[in-house]
């Protein structure tokens, strides 16, 4: 019987977190106060964020000690073990071994709980008795619910009220955890109640929610914020992932070919990959590929099509007209992980040819996630999905080019929260909306004496 | 635009599906800023909001530019502290 899963001691887990900064060929350019446009300081992040967060978030040493704390929380469910899929490789029916680290084995059931009980732990350190934070589906959410708890912390959460409304069960468990969930804009804040007022019927939105999270924070006593993705410091706290694969691969004297992760705001993504991206900077020959979202399907009928990696510049837009049947738009898939909301360090290495960048429709994504589901057993979470996309194409890749690849990649978490995606996709509801042709016509008409875009 | 409310998409943000009618005031009097990355191959999104919207807030919309997520932290932190200083 050949084994599936390679796993680590309790005793080998890693006692360091690694710091990608401190071997970056080229170091990234410091944020820039928006008022001043000098450099931002620690004092200027100091309302939101404890010193010892701050001091790791610029922090150049290679190496920082994980507290002996935090690895107590950890051994809770790290180190989580490395799968070999087999299932899914018989059914791809391609030269590939594809390895994959699985984070669905935390308590919240993602990869999330790496950074929010460090995050915990340093706010305790520094005498801080409460967080606030803010949500979506509450994946985060309700990581920072249970770390806090590990550390006596209160927490409240502030939940997109979309989200609120159509999540129930991130917001059961933030507050089986002990959290405070909200429905965000809320009345308990000067800009919550703002927006209520002028909106009544407001969804909200992730912005109002940090707004709310950050002004909370800054007025109340003992209270700092926790952000779970983006950040240096939350990149670095998830290095755990890849430090472990690394570790178990060498178990088995294995090394990757291709390594990937799903891109949302990089961290689960930087997690796995950074400690392969300082073997890359170091000579080895490793492919390294973040899976980021498009709504674009592979092949589009038109009538429009952006150049999303472009798209944060926005003037001028720069549409595709009547693309056909086999048009493939090709900026779109050469990928972005560029814009708002994508992690500084993962857009730096991306400038600097280290890593690379696939986007998936979301149809494909659940295909794949269908195929995983019924090889391997696990349900995905549908961020997961983007990953699994990318395996199936490098394993198709693989087969075209007749090479045998080694595939690892980060299975970030897990979905059974997130059924009414799946029944979503089931049920043909996120099938691409086709434009009858007289549509078509009738908004080319609508639009055409705006501005010419730039043509291809 | 009506026709296209009800048309869902998961939202790569918030991690669910959520309607067109959502994206397009995600933001307030603005639409959310992937709606066109997250729209456009399925319905003419760039039409729609252009019809809805007065020329000077596409513009608006338009000329948003990507923040580096430190400084946007901390124009929200000068801000929540000047409405702290105007608590009721």
């Amino acid at each position: 019987m050949e084994p599936r899963k390679i796993v680590l001691e309790d005793s080998e887990i890693p006692r360091q977190w690694y710091n990608i900064q401190a071997d970056l060929p080229k170091p990234l350019s410091p944020p820039l106060h928006p008022a001043t446009q000098q450099p931002v300081g620690p004092d200027d992040l100091a309302p939101i964020f404890p010193m010892n967060i701050i001091e790791q978030e610029v922090s150049t040493q290679r190496w920082i000690d994980i507290p002996e704390e935090v690895l107590e929380k950890y051994l809770i469910w790290r180190p989580s073990p490395l799968y070999r899929a087999r299932s899914f490789e018989k059914l791809l029916d391609a030269p590939v071994k594809i390895y994959y680290k699985n984070e669905g084995v935390s308590p919240a059931g993602s990869h999330k709980p790496n950074a929010a009980v460090p995050m915990a732990y340093y706010n305790r350190q520094f005498g801080i008795k409460r967080l606030t934070t803010e949500t979506g589906a509450g994946q985060w959410g309700s990581a920072l619910s249970m770390a806090a708890a590990m550390f006596d912390l209160e927490c409240r959460v502030y939940m997109v009220r979309v989200s609120f409304e159509q999540k129930p069960y991130r917001r059961m468990l933030m507050n089986t955890w002990g959290a405070e969930c909200l429905s965000s804009p809320s009345e308990v804040t000067q800009i919550g109640r703002k927006i209520r007022a002028e909106y009544p019927d407001t969804p909200g939105s992730l912005g109002i929610a940090i707004s709310e999270a950050i002004e909370d924070a800054v007025t109340s006593k003992n209270t700092r914020y926790a952000l779970g993705s983006v950040l240096n410091h939350v990149l670095l706290y998830q290095t755990i992932i890849g430090l472990e694969a690394h570790k178990q691969m060498e178990k088995i004297g294995i090394y990757p070919d291709v390594v990937m992760g799903c891109c949302g705001g990089g961290s689960n993504f930087a997690g796995l990959s950074l400690p392969f991206v300082k073997d890359k900077i170091e000579g080895k020959q490793v492919e390294i590929i973040g899976a980021e979202p498009s709504s674009c399907p592979t092949l589009t009928r038109g009538p429009f099509a952006y150049d999303f990696g472009d798209l944060a510049k926005m003037t001028p837009l720069l549409p595709m007209h009547t693309l056909g049947h086999d048009y493939v738009p090709a900026p779109i898939h050469a990928g972005g992980l560029r814009y708002h909301g994508m992690a500084p360090i993962v857009s730096h290495l991306l400038n600097l040819g280290l890593i690379g960048a696939r986007s998936f429709h979301q149809l494909d994504t659940f295909d794949a996630g269908i195929k995983w589901a019924r090889s391997e057993g696990f349900v995905p979470a549908p961020e997961t999905c983007h990953v699994l996309a990318a395996v199936v194409e490098e394993a198709r890749r693989a087969k075209e080019e007749g090479r045998e690849k080694v595939i690892l990649f980060n299975w970030s978490g897990h979905g059974l929260i997130d059924l009414t995606a799946y029944d979503a996709y089931l049920s043909g509801n996120l099938v691409p909306y086709e434009l009858p042709d007289e549509e078509i016509q009738r908004v080319l008409q609508a639009v055409e004496n705006m501005p010419k875009p730039r043509s291809f | 635009m009506e026709s296209f409310d009800d048309l869902t998409i998961r939202c790569p943000r918030l991690g669910h599906e959520v309607p067109f009618s959502y994206c397009r005031r995600e933001s307030g009097d603005l639409p959310c800023i992937r709606v066109l990355s997250c729209w456009e191959s399925r319905i003419p999104a760039e039409a729609c909001l252009r019809k809805q919207m007065t020329a000077e807030t596409w513009e608006r919309f338009c000329r948003q530019e990507p923040k580096n997520k430190v400084s946007s932290l901390i124009e929200l932190i000068e801000a929540a502290k000047k409405r702290g200083k105007t608590k009721d």
